[in-house]
């Protein structure tokens, strides 16, 4: 089974976060949006169950230097 | 920096008459800084390293970075940053192989808001193609649209290819800039829109091709120039020049908007043109009868690849200095024209 990722989910209802699959790392009220790590396959369900309730889901991606040479 | 490409940019103009961006205090996120450079030193009003890696840049990327915004051309006044007399706030996010952590670059960005940054550059992107709804940049237009805050994005190095602008540079808010070298022609490598939801990116360009800036102690990702400097290349380093004339405008128009600034910046632009390689790869191989068609679509398609690659075109300050001094005597706030 593949590790737990972050993801970040954009919601205003609070109690999306009190759900027992998701570990509540970091939120950001004015944005709405919470910061959970989580394993995949239960973004996945609670997307199926809840997802009238989320405004959208994005798992955390690592960003880099804009550097390079052509 | 160099004081050609101050001049070129029309930057001298506005040094003559005193603006140089004093009072204003810029915001960088990135690699750190080398605080013991002598044209950084007495620049640095606030750091905080979010990396837990030390505040000191190991990768060199965002002293030059600073160094173009802010240098105080210690040694030799002909390299000056663009705005030598503004101050500057770090946030180190990146680890030891560039990388950062979208939660620690919101982190960056709201601890740089609380320390009344009044710019952000940031040369930082990821390569996921967005709409501008992803959580960075949803923090770049809150920063932007709440509290008052320009924050300047590089696009990417993720040209030729369309649809390459990643995170933040697809914020709506965001001045997102892609490079040009020496003689205004768009670098290749430089990301080139529409965003995902179709909106024009990069919204201007800037010089991007051997730049010369401070380079940190002990680094070596540059075209090393002599003990402290070195030559730099592509978006990162474009972004910071108009990092740095916004720092100007800022200056001379402290009650500016974020909007009216972007908006002074973008419809001043100078032109800037495609790279020959881009317009040979856009002709049809082509066979005389189809020469009406061909033709046409080649005119569409280079209408496409300029709107989407070069933005407004390559920023020039003293005329957006003319354009927002109109635009604050109007006292009217127009919507930004969507077509370059």
């Amino acid at each position: 089974m593949r590790g737990k990722l972050k993801f970040f989910i954009q919601t205003r209802d609070p109690e999306i976060t009190k759900d027992s699959r998701l570990e509540l790392l970091k939120t950001y009220p004015h944005l709405n949006t919470v910061l959970v790590s989580a394993f995949e396959e239960d973004i996945v369900k609670l997307v199926q169950e809840r997802g009238s309730r989320i405004d959208s889901v994005s798992k955390a991606i690592p960003f880099r230097l804009a550097v390079g040479q052509v | 920096m160099t004081y050609g490409i101050a001049r070129r940019l029309g930057v001298t103009r506005l040094w003559n008459q005193g603006i140089t961006g004093r009072g204003v205090v810029v915001g960088v996120v990135g690699t750190g800084i080398d605080q013991s450079h002598h044209d950084l030193q007495g620049k640095i009003v606030t750091a905080e390293d979010f990396s837990a890696r030390g505040i000191d840049d190991g990768i060199g990327h965002d002293t030059a970075v600073a160094s173009i915004i802010a240098s105080k051309g210690a040694k030799n006044w002909r390299q000056r940053g663009i705005a030598h007399d503004a101050q500057l706030a770090i946030a180190k996010v990146t680890q030891d192989d560039g990388s950062a952590e979208e939660d620690t670059l919101i982190d960056a960005l709201e601890w740089l808001a609380n320390q009344g940054v009044h710019i952000i550059n940031f040369s930082i992107t990821s390569d996921c193609v967005t709409d501008g709804k992803d959580p960075v940049s949803r923090e770049v237009n809150y920063l932007a649209e709440k509290k008052g805050i320009g924050v300047i994005c590089a696009a990417g190095n993720y040209g030729p290819t369309h649809y390459s602008i990643g995170s933040p540079g697809a914020a709506e808010e965001a001045i997102t800039v892609g490079c040009v070298n020496n003689r205004d022609v768009l670098r290749l490598a430089s990301s080139r829109g529409p965003t995902l939801d179709g909106r024009v990116k990069p919204d201007c360009v800037a010089p991007g091709e051997r730049i010369f800036a401070a380079r940190a102690h002990g680094t070596r990702s540059c075209d090393i120039h002599g003990d402290h400097y070195g030559f730099f290349d592509l978006t990162s380093f474009a972004t910071p020049h108009v990092t740095g004339i916004y720092a100007l405008l800022r200056q001379a128009f402290p009650k500016a908007s974020p909007a009216q600034i972007k908006r002074a910046i973008l419809e001043s632009c100078d032109p800037a043109y495609m790279p020959i390689i881009s317009k040979i790869a856009a002709l049809p191989s082509g066979f005389l009868y189809r020469l009406k068609v061909s033709l046409k679509r080649f005119l569409t398609r280079k209408k496409f690849d300029e709107k989407y690659s070069l933005g407004y075109g390559r920023v020039n300050a003293y005329r957006a200095f003319l354009r927002l001094k109109e635009l604050m005597n109007d006292g009217k706030e127009k919507v930004l024209d969507s077509k370059p």
